[in-house]
């Protein structure tokens, strides 16, 4: 479970800053995408975009094992 | 391929963002649609592996009681400490509980004892009347074996005449050893003269001289019959005399012997 944490805290760290902030706001703190959007003054468009792109490259960063 | 829009739809599915009706929809062809399907199931376990990007936090020691409140919030924690006061009441309680058996069983023990020694005080009646009853026996066997023995201690003498003008007289001597008394029935006995007396003497055989048992008076028809006494102890009896004695009788015999018997 350790190794498995530390690889998901080092995917996390190859993905964009934009993309991490996203996903830590649509994940861990529980906000919809319109609420980040509008927390983040960013359009809605971007926003989906950047948690859709920040999952497919952490699903292959985890898939290759780094 | 899937197309973008789709892949965001479902990750949106995924966060719990879409309506009832579009999340329906979503379903359905995630039933029907094995690739999108796929889709669903990788992003699901990427979102599910995020959860371990966070720091192990140690619980808060205080959880439990937290937790606790939580559940049971009208109910405040005591904490369990020492306090005599409120220990004072149950000690004292125990103590008169184990007093009240200990009273309790010296009570029972005491009526134990008590039955035992009502049996013994009623076997003890018992034997006393037996014993009473055998010093009845006793004492009627001892009166029986006393008279017995007055018996024993009674000496008779007849006595015998001395003198040939005497040979008609008829005299006899019950003698008490014991008491020292006796009673002397003579019969057809002659006026002893004037100025002279019948004097009874009675022999003892560990004295010297005879020792006197008093003068006896002759009725007109020669019968006597007296009750008579030594002065003196007379431990071993020898015989009995009447002798003729000046009137008024002697310490010592002076007259003539005429009746003698032992």
């Amino acid at each position: 479970l350790r190794e498995r944490s530390a690889l998901v805290r080092a995917a996390l760290q190859k993905i964009s800053g934009e993309q991490r902030k996203a996903l830590e706001l649509a994940f861990f703190d529980g906000f919809t995408h319109e609420q980040i959007a509008e927390n983040l003054a960013t359009p809605l468009g971007t926003i989906k975009a950047r948690i859709r792109r920040g999952l497919l490259r952490l699903r292959d960063l985890m898939q290759e094992g780094l | 391929m899937i197309d973008e829009p789709t892949q965001e739809l479902v990750i949106q599915y995924l966060l719990g963002e879409l309506g009832p009706a579009e999340a329906l929809d979503l379903r359905a062809r995630l039933d029907m649609e094995r690739e999108i399907r796929k889709f669903a199931d990788e992003i699901q376990e990427t979102l599910g592996s995020l959860a371990l990007s966070s720091e192990a936090l140690e619980p808060p020691t205080d959880l439990p009681e937290l937790i606790l409140r939580q559940e049971r919030p009208e109910r405040k924690i005591v904490e369990h400490r020492f306090r005599p006061i409120l220990i004072f009441p149950w000690a004292l309680a125990a103590c008169l509980a184990i007093a009240c058996l200990l009273l309790s069983f010296e009570r029972t023990e005491r009526q134990k004892r008590i039955a035992q020694l009502k049996a013994d005080l009623v076997q003890t009646n018992r034997q006393l009347e037996v014993a009473s009853q055998k010093n009845d026996d006793a004492e009627k066997a001892l009166v029986a074996l006393e008279r017995k023995t007055h018996l024993s201690d009674m000496k008779i003498a007849m006595l015998k005449a001395q003198v040939a003008s005497y040979e008609q007289a008829v005299a006899f001597v019950v003698w008490d050893r014991t008491n020292c008394t006796g009673i002397i029935q003579l019969d057809r006995l002659p006026p002893p003269g004037a100025g002279k007396d019948y004097q009874l003497w009675v022999i003892d055989s560990r004295s010297a001289q005879p020792i006197s048992a008093g003068i006896l008076a002759v009725q007109n028809d020669g019968l006597i019959h007296a009750n008579f006494r030594t002065d003196e102890m007379i431990k071993s009896v020898g015989g009995f005399a009447i002798s003729v004695e000046k009137s008024g009788g002697s310490n010592v015999p002076q007259g003539q012997i005429v009746l003698m018997g032992n």
